[in-house]
């Protein structure tokens, strides 16, 4: 009897070491792809030039303004670092929200935008770009796009949260409020966009497909507490969350107040992705398929879920993006497509390789 | 008989005054107050700090009104356009800059961007400073752009450009030769400065760039700031302008700028002259109502550049009574309205496109079935009144075939002779302008 319960603490232990062992490979594989990711882009760099670019930078060295030092350096330290920070925040923020957000669902097709942040976000880009008009004042600059998209965001947010208290708040209904919502957003935005030009409709477009081109530093302060302070109150949480997977009556028995959580959960992982998206645009695909690829190699429990999403997330889109840069064509690529091209295939291979259900 | 003594005399203390008086008049009476030249960059044909007269160029003249304001106590607030170097004084610092300036030394000029800063869709003036003189840029390759640049000789200067697939292939062996100009994106507005391997950051320092031609529209370059961190000034015209004033700024400024001022010169002169014929041909005519298509099934409205070529040859822009927002264009199957009569009639639809024009490789009566054909459903007059004018030439020749178009007595031939005048002064006579197509169809 004790020899198995020493054998059951043994198995728990590597049970456990395997969770948290992914968890640093994932950490580990985000850390190198952020150094490679610093020697790729336009500007032909060693990995030696990047790294000693960015450890100078670190370091307080400072080059003759205009040499070719100065103009490489700037290159590393001002668009290629927060460019991979963001991609590793963005990436992580946006994985945790997937993952939270299928779980209090109970929905695998559930990702962050399902509230209708995205639409909400991209009314208020649209406006700032078609319109001219921003929340900041006139004209169109990165802030005014930026403002407009977050506050703009936020409103079926809290539509969802008016309109809750007239229906039962189970998931499907939520979800349905979140469609109706993002359908109402989007053909307001259509709108906009049938009454503009061509030139226009390509920087509205542009902002759509979700691309970290216009990520500078000023973009990581407000995105990255954000996210620390959305997982600082998500991942405490996540034992409820688990209880989530019990039909709400179940979880009520268990003291859980599913209905409640549902809607606190909604609400801090809209923020979380509404955030992102006012930077980057609406970059699809990292939310909905990183959670389950996780989900399959690790198991469903939110505890190790959660940070291992954020992990994978971060390392996915970064490497994602990396890749994006390093295809040799005339026009920029996305990031958008390229989660999508690479993650579809690689989720496809993992269902069907995977024998047993995770749903 | 000899002079009288006496009369000898006074005619030598006449002499001896009218000298003295001469003397006098010439030291001692004001001269002509030079700083009555000084204008405002509103009014200035080459919109740089340091033109204080606003011609054309920055000269000796320029120095000689600065010194007088130096020595006259002025300040800078009346006369802002003699602050050369933007340090909110006139001093014998602006002297010095002008000087460099006129010499071709390195230095660096401020000068007004046309730039929509505020994005109302109007054309602000934005002060901003520019490495000079230029030897490499990169560009937004719209049509006008490159004619633009052309017309200023600045063709091997053009180092990588971001175009569409409508430019037209007189640009072939130059701005579209990939080989020569590398290009940077298939947008005629932006260009990544870092970014994939499509961006600029590699062939700004491999062929030392320091600066970015744009346009003034505010959708063009709106990473102005990646640029300007790096480095690499942006530098704005507004290429499409029907406004002499502008159009002068323009060439100027590209002839100060690449040191090539003697050719634009002859741009400038030469586009008052034919602006001038316009003007006197347009006397005689006007009353007609139109408008401008610049894409299939669609409408210019508002202020865009297309209409202002119709209205500058005389035609009422029929929409311009619309409330459109700050669009520019409206798809017009979405906007039926704009066929009824009772709301907007019009005589004439322009489809301003760019097509391969001076190579003659277009299929005119094919490009003119589909840009018509959906309107003519629609529209009173069918296909009749309906013209493609190429938008694939300079400004002031898309207004005389658009004038050609409008009006009986206005013949292709007074609109060729225009045209082959650019052609035979700037693109070293190559194209027989009379033989080709740059308005469809041609009526007998």
């Amino acid at each position: 009897m004790a020899g198995d319960a020493e054998q059951m603490k043994r198995e728990y232990r590597i049970y456990t070491l395997r969770k948290l062992l992914f968890i640093v490979i994932c950490i580990v594989v985000a850390t190198t792809m952020f150094l490679l990711s610093l020697a790729v882009g336009t500007r032909n760099l060693t990995l030696d030039q990047a790294l000693g670019f960015f450890i100078d930078h670190l370091i307080g060295v400072e080059y003759e303004v205009g040499s070719d030092e100065w103009y490489d350096e700037r290159i590393v330290w001002e668009f290629r670092t927060p460019r991979a920070l963001f991609a590793i925040i963005a990436g992580a923020g946006l994985s945790v929200a997937g993952a939270v957000m299928q779980g209090v669902m109970k929905n695998p097709l559930a990702d962050p935008y399902t509230t209708g942040v995205s639409s909400g976000a991209m009314l208020g880009a649209s406006i700032a770009i078609v319109l001219g008009f921003s929340l900041v004042g006139s004209g169109i600059n990165q802030m005014g796009i930026v403002v407009n998209a977050i506050v703009f965001s936020m409103i079926p947010v809290i539509a969802i949260v008016a309109l809750g208290q007239f229906f039962r708040k189970s998931p499907a209904s939520l979800i349905l409020a979140g469609v109706a919502i993002s359908y109402a957003f989007s053909s307001l935005t259509s709108l906009l966009l049938v009454t503009t030009d061509s030139s226009t409709l390509a920087t509205v477009y542009h902002w759509q497909v979700g691309t970290l081109s216009d990520v500078h530093w000023d973009s990581i302060p407000l995105v990255l507490i954000v996210q620390l302070v959305g997982f600082a109150i998500l991942y405490p949480m996540s034992n409820k969350i688990n209880l989530m997977a019990l039909d709400d009556k179940d979880a009520k028995s268990m003291g859980l107040d599913s209905e409640r959580l549902r809607m606190i959960c909604l609400v801090i992982l809209s923020i979380m992705a509404a955030i992102i998206i006012c930077y980057v645009g609406v970059i699809g695909f990292v939310g909905l398929v990183v959670p389950h690829i996780v989900r399959i190699i690790l198991g469903a429990d939110n505890k190790y879920l959660i940070p291992a999403s954020a992990a994978f997330g971060a390392a996915f889109l970064l490497t994602c993006d990396v890749i994006s840069r390093s295809i040799n064509v005339t026009s920029v690529i996305p990031v958008g497509v390229i989660t999508a091209f690479i993650g579809a295939p690689l989720f496809l291979f993992l269902i069907i390789r995977q024998r047993r259900s995770v749903w | 008989m000899a002079m009288n003594k006496n009369t000898m005399i006074v005619l030598a203390v006449v002499v001896v005054l009218a000298a003295a008086v001469i003397v006098a008049a010439v030291f001692l009476l004001p001269g002509k107050d030079i700083t009555k030249d000084a204008t405002d960059m509103e009014t200035s044909e080459l919109k740089v700090f340091g033109n204080i007269n606003g011609d054309g160029v920055i000269d000796q003249k320029d120095i000689d009104i600065i010194q007088k304001l130096i020595d006259d106590g002025k300040a800078v607030t009346d006369y802002p356009a003699a602050d050369a170097n933007q340090d909110k004084k006139i001093d014998s610092k602006d002297i010095d800059l002008v000087k460099k300036i006129i010499a071709g030394e390195s230095c660096t000029i401020w000068h007004i961007n046309l730039h929509d800063t505020d994005g109302d869709g109007k054309m602000d003036y934005e002060t901003v400073s520019t490495k000079f003189p230029i030897n490499s840029i990169i560009c937004t390759g719209s049509s006008n752009t490159f004619m633009m640049l052309y017309l200023c000789d600045v063709v091997d200067e053009v180092k990588g450009a971001s175009y569409g697939s409508t430019i037209d292939n007189i640009f072939k062996d130059n701005y579209k030769n990939e080989e020569k100009v590398k290009k940077l994106g298939t947008s005629s507005t932006s260009i990544a400065f870092e970014d994939g391997k499509g961006a600029a950051s590699e062939l700004i320092k491999e062929k030392n760039v320091t600066m970015v031609l744009s346009d003034w529209n505010r959708t063009y370059l709106t990473n102005e700031a990646d640029f300007e961190k790096a480095g690499v000034d942006v530098v704005r015209i507004a290429a499409a302008s029907t406004d002499i004033n502008t159009v002068a700024h323009n060439s100027n400024l590209l002839g100060l700028l690449f040191q090539k001022q003697k050719r634009a010169a002859e741009v400038t002169e030469y586009m008052k002259e034919v602006f001038d014929k316009i003007d006197k041909k347009m006397a005689k005519e006007g009353g007609v109502t139109a408008v401008v298509s610049s894409m299939t099934n669609y409408y210019s409205v508002g202020d865009s550049d297309y209409n202002a070529v119709a209205k500058y040859a005389g035609a009422t822009i029929a929409l311009d009574k619309g409330d459109w927002g700050t669009t520019t264009s409206i798809k017009v199957m979405d906007n039926l309205i704009v066929f009824n009569p009772d709301e907007y009639k019009y005589d004439y639809i322009i489809h301003l496109r760019a097509y391969n024009g001076y190579t003659n490789e277009a299929n005119l009566p094919e490009l003119y079935d589909t840009y018509t054909k959906d309107i003519a459903k629609y529209w009173e007059h069918g296909t009749d009144g309906q013209y493609i004018v190429n938008g694939n030439m300079p400004i002031p020749c898309r207004i005389a075939y658009a004038m050609v178009c409008f009006y009986d007595d206005v013949d292709k031939a007074w609109a060729d002779e225009i045209h082959q005048g650019f052609v035979d002064k700037f693109f070293e006579g190559s194209y027989d302008v009379s033989k080709l197509s740059f308005f469809y169809p041609i009526e007998a």
